[in-house]
């Protein structure tokens, strides 16, 4: 019953304003200052990208949203609460359930079946014995089989998570994602490990994600090309600090290399390799 | 409806249907659904199984005596009492003797590295002159290796008599062997391919060894070296409880005079000196690891 | 020929570390031999000796006391058995809590390290001088030897192979707000199932040829009737006996070897 007045919770909180609301935020390294001040809101359904160069603190900011890494200072309001606020574990994890995550490295544990990854997902709903015996209900049992065929994967239930194309395997990281019911899904370089028509399957999932069951996306990613083709709205990171919030079409050439720091003659081939992608 | 999820015990859930055939899917004996393919990991659990039963046959087979076991416990603390009466007085032949336990160890070891590389040679598959020699030469080698290096020791020390000798060349024999083998599977790990591009060159045999093999087997060459250096001084440093001489003759020893005190010295000694070397071959490791 | 500019094959660095190792241990090994006097020609030069002693006193091998020497292997091998499974299960439990990814407390943490280190960097046949003095001779006191001995190496390679599992998962299981003993259940403990395994198997042989040593010095089993032979000078039997060794060891490593290509590679 726990999980039932969270959504009521979490519901009667998001009609208030954005789903997530981030508001200068700062995560220092001692000296190093990985994000030195970073805003912006997602609201429901909506897919915004994070773009940068490598070491701008993408990844950072990802990981601030829901509490991997502490952050220094700076507030992130996600359906109401205050996730840098939060102190107690106890109080994170319900939270932290509501919050998808997919990774660049897909972080499977390849030797279980792909049924078990995505049964993950649930882990946090379970109480505790039935989590650490691996006891999930036929309810459950019967979601993941259906998420398996929304994104593909129809009849490899029993396969080992090791056996799959990387692809495949970012297939069943979303499906581990869905799992959870979150509101928010936090995709960390999706498709930096992926082949281009991998990665065209991988973005249009997370796209079709955020519209149908109105999950609001925050992706980072390395490809200008991709983020213009599949963005609500472009964040760009440089040095930690946002240099750009708006719609993609807004983002010029002159943004794009004030973004990187480099002359767009010298992102082309780099940006053309990723063409097949969009 | 997953709201409920964590409530409903899956017991009451009704099985629907089980048609494997069209679904793919597999259900237990109360018509869950499986969420691993058990055929899968069904070796894995033999195996589990057959060494638990196995283990504890073996227990129970041995006949420990549950008493004694009991009484002994009781007596750690006594033991100990007598251990803690450090006694430093024959710290000066401890040291001397740690140094002739070391000294077999390094001599045995760099005696079998280069044993054990000419015979690596003619025992790895991609570089021997002659197939038959190297299956001979490897079933010796086999046997050499079974027998622990402290009971050739024990042999040779009847031959050679007391004194270091039969220890370094006690333990060469199970530590050429044990090189041997070793360093034969880093040979023939090197591919083939650059063996072949080497030979179409005009390299010759031994000019392919010095220039391909042996520096691209060098960083297992050197993993070896240092657990071959680590498992000859364990056995160094244990040959005097049988008779030969070093450390461990110190060790035993005392023990057999009831110099408790002076025993527990020795072994203090012993230990630091393994975790040094432990410390300082993990050290190198993670550097070459890092590099 | 030119000889002024050699253009170097290697880093000067790492030619220079080479170089160092190189002098060392030539300089260990002079110190060595000198220390111990040991010719290494004395022994190939007095050859004779040696083969008179394994042509008249080792063979024929003979075993004198079938019933004796069989029961002798099986304790043997019992108590390498027992002691790997054991241990294995010991050192399971301490290796969560000497893991960096596992650890609860990081001071615990230390000290299963530090006790894992101190097992298993004092010998086996040591151990068993020091359990005597407790437990009295008998294979109870190599069967603890051999399990003092196993846990040390155990938990530290048991605690290698957790590291190894990585962040990554780990992260994923955070991410999904699973707690700490449902990560291990669900994610490590499946994850290095066939690692620990694999470590098991190795365990074994080990103790398969310590075992026979623990016996030798007062531990029980074949080991303590070979050293009865040896030192009554009845080096027939006791040749009989450590051939019988020898077939064992090659038995368990045959069969581990079998098992680790079987049952560990899928």
């Amino acid at each position: 019953m726990a999980s039932l007045t969270d959504s009521q919770n979490h519901a009667a909180g998001a009609q208030a304003g954005p789903l997530l609301a981030i508001t200068h935020l700062k995560k220092y390294y001692g000296p190093t200052k990985a994000v030195e001040d970073v805003s912006f809101d997602v609201d429901r359904g909506e897919l915004v990208v994070i773009i940068g160069p490598s070491g701008a603190g993408k990844s950072t900011v990802l990981r601030c949203i829901n509490r991997m890494i502490e952050p220094t200072e700076g507030s992130i309001l996600f359906e109401g609460r205050d996730m840098a606020k939060i102190q107690r574990e106890s109080e994170l994890k319900p939270l932290r359930r509501r919050i998808g995550m997919i990774f660049q490295s897909f972080n499977l544990v390849y030797r279980l079946s792909v049924f078990q990854n995505v049964l993950h997902g649930r882990l946090g709903y379970l109480s505790t014995p039935d989590a650490i015996l691996g006891r999930y209900s036929e309810q459950d049992k019967a979601k993941a089989l259906e998420l398996l065929k929304v994104v593909g994967l129809d009849g490899m239930a029993y396969k080992r998570a090791g056996e799959l194309s990387g692809g495949q395997k970012q297939r069943v990281g979303i499906a581990r994602a869905l799992m959870q019911d979150p509101s928010l899904l936090l995709c960390d370089e999706p498709i930096a490990s992926l082949d281009p028509s991998s990665s065209k399957v991988i973005m249009d999932q997370i796209q079709q994600m955020a519209k149908q069951r109105q999950i609001a996306c925050v992706v980072n990613l390395h490809q200008v090309d991709v983020a213009k083709a599949y963005a609500d709205r472009i964040v760009g990171i440089h040095q930690g600090r946002v240099v750009f919030d708006g719609p993609p079409e807004e983002l010029t050439d002159s943004m794009i290399e004030r973004i990187y720091d480099t002359p767009l003659d010298q992102l082309t081939v780099h940006m053309e390799g990723g063409k097949g992608n969009g | 409806m997953n709201q409920a999820a964590s409530t409903a015990p899956a017991r009451v859930y009704v099985p629907q249907a089980p048609d494997a055939q069209e679904t793919g899917l597999l259900y237990d004996h109360r018509g869950r659904i499986r969420v691993k393919d058990p055929a899968r990991d069904r070796a894995l659990h033999w195996f589990l199984i057959a060494f638990g039963l196995l283990g504890l046959g073996a227990l129970w087979l041995l006949r420990l005596d549950g008493a004694q076991l009991i009484e002994g416990v009781g007596k750690i603390p006594e033991a100990v009492g007598k251990l803690a009466k450090l006694d430093f007085s024959q710290l000066g032949v401890t040291f001397t003797s740690l140094l002739e336990s070391i000294s077999v160890a390094i001599l045995a070891t760099v005696y079998s590295l280069l044993g054990g590389m000419a015979l690596a040679v003619l025992l790895a598959k991609n570089l021997t002159p002659f197939r038959g020699l190297s299956l001979c030469l490897s079933a010796v080698m086999t046997f050499l290796r079974a027998i622990p290096s402290i009971i050739w020791v024990l042999l040779v020390l009847v031959c050679v008599g007391f004194g270091p000798e039969a220890g370094i060349i006690g333990i060469c024999i199970f530590s050429t062997s044990f090189f041997a083998r070793a360093f034969a599977q880093c040979f023939e790990e090197v591919p083939q391919e650059t063996l072949e591009a080497l030979q179409a060159m005009g390299a010759g045999r031994v000019k392919v060894f010095f220039a391909a093999v042996l520096p691209s087997a060098l960083t297992s060459l050197i993993a070896w070296t240092s657990i071959s250096f680590e498992n000859n001084f364990g056995a160094s440093s244990v040959l005097g409880t049988v008779g030969a001489g070093g450390i461990g003759y110190v060790i035993s020893n005392c023990f057999s005079r009831y110099a408790y005190g002076q025993a527990i010295v020795a072994i203090g000694v012993v230990l630091l000196f393994t975790y040094a070397m432990e410390l300082a071959f993990t050290r190198i490791k993670e550097k070459k690891a890092v590099r | 020929m030119v000889r002024e500019k050699k253009i170097p094959l290697v880093p000067q660095k790492e030619k220079r570390a080479r170089t160092l190792v190189f002098l060392a241990v030539a300089l260990l090994f002079t110190v060595a031999t000198i220390s111990t006097q040991y010719q290494p020609f004395h022994f190939l030069m007095n050859m004779e000796n040696f083969w008179m002693f394994i042509w008249e006193d080792l063979l024929p091998p003979k075993i004198s006391d079938w019933q004796a020497t069989l029961e002798g292997i099986l304790q043997t091998l019992c108590m390498a058995v027992a002691a790997s499974l054991v241990s294995a299960v010991i050192s399971l439990l301490l290796a969560f809590l000497g893991a960096n990814t596992t650890a609860p407390w990081k001071p615990l943490k230390k000290v299963v390290r530090l006790f894992a280190s101190v097992q298993r960097n004092i010998p086996s046949m040591i151990w068993t001088f020091l359990l005597i003095m407790s437990f009295g001779i008998g294979n109870l006191v190599g069967v603890l030897a051999l399990l003092i001995t196993t846990c040390g190496f155990l938990i530290r390679s048991f605690i290698e192979t957790i590291d190894e599992v990585g962040g990554e998962s780990l992260e994923a299981m955070q991410a999904v707000g699973a707690g700490r003993l449902t990560t291990i259940s669900q994610v490590i403990l499946p994850a290095c199932l066939p690692g620990f395994l694999s470590w098991l198997l190795y365990s074994l042989e080990v103790n398969i040829r310590s075992s026979t040593l623990v016996g030798a010095v007062g531990g029980g089993g074949i080991g303590l009737i070979m050293m009865g032979y040896i030192k009554q000078f009845r080096y027939q039997s006791a040749m009989g006996v450590i051939l019988l060794i020898a077939f064992l060891v090659i038995l368990v490593d045959l069969l581990t070897n079998y098992l680790r290509k079987k049952v560990l590679s899928v």
